[in-house]
């Protein structure tokens, strides 16, 4: 289903075409600009609402234009509505790609489409020229898959307070723009959200044990385990859910995981230490975070 | 099926993790620390006389510097009243140091420590 705040802006959209003659760019969606001449389309994001903008002023005749959309690409799978654009006066036409169109919330990466695009005249007939079948896979990078954090945590066997830096390995590539309070599917909240991480902690904060902690590496002790991202923010958590959550909660992580250290040994007479472990819990964010601080968040940039 | 592996990643990690038992120096007994001991409890204090004294660490601390001290006599090797060795002997779960401490013509108790590290233990012995 898709969300109210869409339905919302569909109509606002719907309005505002009507009565006013100029398109307007909903927020926080990504425009994908449409050349009917050139029979193109730029790219697509995954993950993240969008909308199809382009200027009809080169296809003459355009007044009407329907977007469709199918999983795959060739001849297999069923065309599904998209949205049908009509042709301003300033020769611009514009449409939503709504929640729920395929049955997911947004177009999956590393996923095939095919956008069909009919171009019709005033009279309602088709015109070859300015319509196109478009395939398209969202494409992702491999850093789409990591992300980098920062965080403190505590162990609680050497009641340990730590500060760490990690790599998240996730299961699906991760759009940083996607606003996971829109993402309504279970399961794609899940893969999401869960990332396994490894990482290093150069610091140690406080501890109480007998014999000191002790790094394992030059660079710090180890840890790894599993994160999940955003765990106060999303569609499942009443709190926040303005712009003000979304900028704060959703680069925030909850991780539980292994933190592996060193302890001198207690025989003083042996001078190795001892390679210790404990499982911990800590709250990080994301290196993106640093964007949010203006200035001062260049000195977090990695 | 990705949701399955991640649940079995997940449960894997709850089954291996688990707290290591910190280290507690109370909880070390005597025969794993350094220990110090001598071949005679009483010494002539005709400035000839002499004992051997050995410094036993565990096995594990390897091969380390204890440091023997005395507040009578003098040890053999340095001919001073303290001296370094290596604990250089390995037998069963534990590795020796040992030097000879000659007496003086002093008389009483006296003091002998076997230091390494910041371990540390003595023993006594009586010059007559």
């Amino acid at each position: 289903m898709p969300g109210w705040k869409f339905i919302i802006a569909s109509v606002l959209l719907f309005i505002c075409l009507r009565n006013s003659g100029q398109p307007v760019a909903p927020a926080l969606a990504t425009p994908v600009t449409v050349d009917l001449v050139k029979q193109t389309l730029t790219d697509i994001p995954f993950d993240k609402p969008f909308y199809f903008l382009g200027d009809a002023t080169n296809a003459v005749g355009v007044q009407t234009i329907i977007f469709e959309i199918k999983r795959g690409r060739g001849s297999k799978g069923v065309y599904i509505p998209i949205g049908t654009s009509t042709v301003r006066g300033s020769q611009q036409f514009i449409c939503l790609f709504l929640h729920g169109t395929l049955g997911i919330d947004f177009l999956l990466p590393d996923h095939e489409y095919t956008i069909r695009i009919t171009s019709q005249n005033a009279a309602g007939a088709n015109l070859p020229d300015y319509s196109f079948e478009y395939g398209l896979l969202i494409t992702s990078k491999f850093g789409d898959h990591t992300k980098l954090d920062f965080g403190i945590g505590w162990a609680p066997s050497p009641n340990a307070l730590f500060g760490y830096t990690s790599v998240n390995i996730y299961f699906t590539p991760i759009n940083d723009e996607t606003n996971l309070k829109e993402i309504q599917s279970l399961s794609r909240n899940l893969f999401l959200r869960t990332s396994l991480f490894m990482g290093i902690s150069p610091i140690l904060f406080s501890s109480d044990t007998k014999q000191p902690i002790k790094n394992k590496y030059g660079a710090g002790n180890f840890v790894f385990g599993i994160g999940i991202r955003s765990p106060f923010y999303g569609r499942y958590t009443p709190w926040f859910r303005g712009k003000v959550g979304q900028k704060l909660l959703q680069p925030m992580r909850i991780s539980i995981g292994e933190f592996l250290y060193k302890q001198a040994n207690a025989n003083s007479v042996i001078n190795a230490d001892v390679n210790k472990h404990s499982p911990f819990v800590a709250i990080t964010y994301d290196w993106n975070i640093a964007t949010l601080l203006g200035p001062v968040g260049k000195i977090f940039s990695p | 099926m990705m949701s399955r592996l991640i649940v079995a990643i997940t449960i894997c990690l709850c089954l291996v993790s688990g707290c290591s038992k910190l280290e507690d120096p109370d909880a070390i007994n005597n025969d794993a620390k350094i220990q110090v001991t001598t071949s005679r409890a009483t010494l002539l204090s005709n400035a000839s006389d002499t004992t051997l004294v050995i410094a036993r660490v565990p096995a594990d601390a390897g091969v380390v510097d204890v440091t023997f001290s005395t507040t009578n006599g003098k040890f053999i090797q340095s001919a001073d009243k303290s001296v370094k060795q290596q604990t250089d002997s390995l037998s069963a779960n534990y590795r020796y140091a040992r030097v000879i401490l000659r007496s003086d013509t002093s008389k009483g108790t006296v003091y002998i420590t076997a230091e390494s590290g910041t371990a540390r233990n003595r023993t006594t012995i009586t010059f007559n």
